[in-house]
């Protein structure tokens, strides 16, 4: 019975981690292939680790499989924030379907600041707040 | 909050250590009985204290977080893997309600865990995300979903 | 440039797979330290070289 769970959870992320590789090749921009190899790193490699605990029964390596997928947790999002960050700021364009770019003229390279928009009119921001 | 907790794993320490057996399950039955029984125990206005509010509410944040996770998870495997592309992606503005850096930190970390949108940089001000999505249908219903769903969750946990 | 940073984040993160899947097969719980002590690294090479391509910006 354990044979076929952990058989199962661990072809799941072996799956998951192949369409991330599939999809690195794929996408057509920098920041979609960023959103898509993210998810090798949380579902993918969560599910093959889990399979990995439930196969040996034991609380010491369920324990350091649990310690494994909380620092995969924590340190994926900020790779990917920085790699992000960095690539629009060194001007890498964005796909030419997409829908909106807010982000657009919001940085000042000289000064290296990010701005909000919000700093002239301040009332504005107050409708946006409570429409959500 | 911070005493009930560590009263809490007192409890769960000595529940093991009386049973011994030191399993997890063992581990996780011992944590639950104990947090009914400090809950019973204490009385009056220490009844509705923080912890036994929060408490729950964590367990049940973690599950809205995997089943965001897996929901989008198969949104972009069916999108990697059929022949045509049919995402809307873009950046979108997100107005933060969130204040100290704990809470922002926490929110963008989340944002960037699920796969599909990512969370590029906060403003030098803190009033505003920036959020790259691949599904956008319009401006007011992305910002809505992330408001209800996470950030609302986030803030009732950690205010 | 920045393609690579993120193919070889995939690689790392996919190397922890590798070795889980390996410690399945042939049942050595052992090699999990060598994933754990991966899973903290691998975002380290990934700060560095980002921060090395700010810096070549700036100039």
């Amino acid at each position: 019975m354990t044979d076929i769970i952990v058989g199962i959870l661990a072809f799941l992320g072996t799956i998951f981690v192949f369409l991330a590789a599939v999809g690195m090749v794929r996408m057509p921009d920098t920041y979609l292939r960023i959103s898509v190899t993210t998810k090798a790193a949380t579902l993918g490699i969560g599910l093959l680790l889990i399979a990995g605990a439930i196969y040996s029964n034991e609380l010491a390596i369920t324990a350091k499989i649990l310690a494994i997928i909380l620092f995969l947790l924590l340190t994926a999002p900020v790779s990917a924030h920085l790699i992000g960050r960095t690539s629009y700021f060194s001007g890498v364009k964005l796909w030419k379907n997409s829908v909106m770019d807010d982000m657009e003229g919001k940085y000042d390279t000289s000064s290296e600041e990010l701005r909000s928009g919000f700093e002239t009119d301040p009332e504005k921001s107050k409708p946006t707040k409570s429409s959500g | 909050m911070k005493n009930k907790f560590l009263s809490n794993i007192l409890l769960t320490f000595i529940w093991v250590a009386i049973t011994g057996n030191f399993t997890f399950s063992n581990f996780l039955f011992g944590f639950l009985l104990s947090f009914f029984i400090l809950r019973m125990v204490t009385s009056g206005a220490s009844h509705r204290a923080k912890y036994f509010r929060i408490a729950p509410k964590v367990v049940a944040f973690i599950f809205f977080f995997l089943y965001e996770l897996v929901k989008a998870n198969i949104e972009v495997a069916i999108e990697v893997m059929t022949p045509k592309f049919r995402m809307t992606p873009g950046i979108v503005k997100f107005p933060l309600d969130a204040e100290t850096d704990l809470e922002i930190s926490f929110l963008a970390n989340l944002i960037s865990l699920t796969p599909g949108t990512l969370s590029m940089d906060v403003s030098d001000d803190r009033k505003v995300l920036y959020v790259h999505s691949m599904y956008i249908k319009d401006r007011e219903s992305f910002i809505a979903g992330i408001k209800n769903g996470f950030e609302k969750r986030l803030l009732e946990i950690l205010r | 440039m920045v393609d690579r940073i993120i193919a070889l984040d995939l690689i790392i993160t996919t190397g922890i797979g590798f070795i889980s899947a390996y410690s399945i097969l042939y049942d050595q719980p052992a090699l999990l330290d060598v994933a754990m002590i991966l899973a903290l690294i691998a975002f380290l090479g990934t700060v560095a070289f980002t921060y090395y391509i700010q810096q070549k910006n700036k100039q």
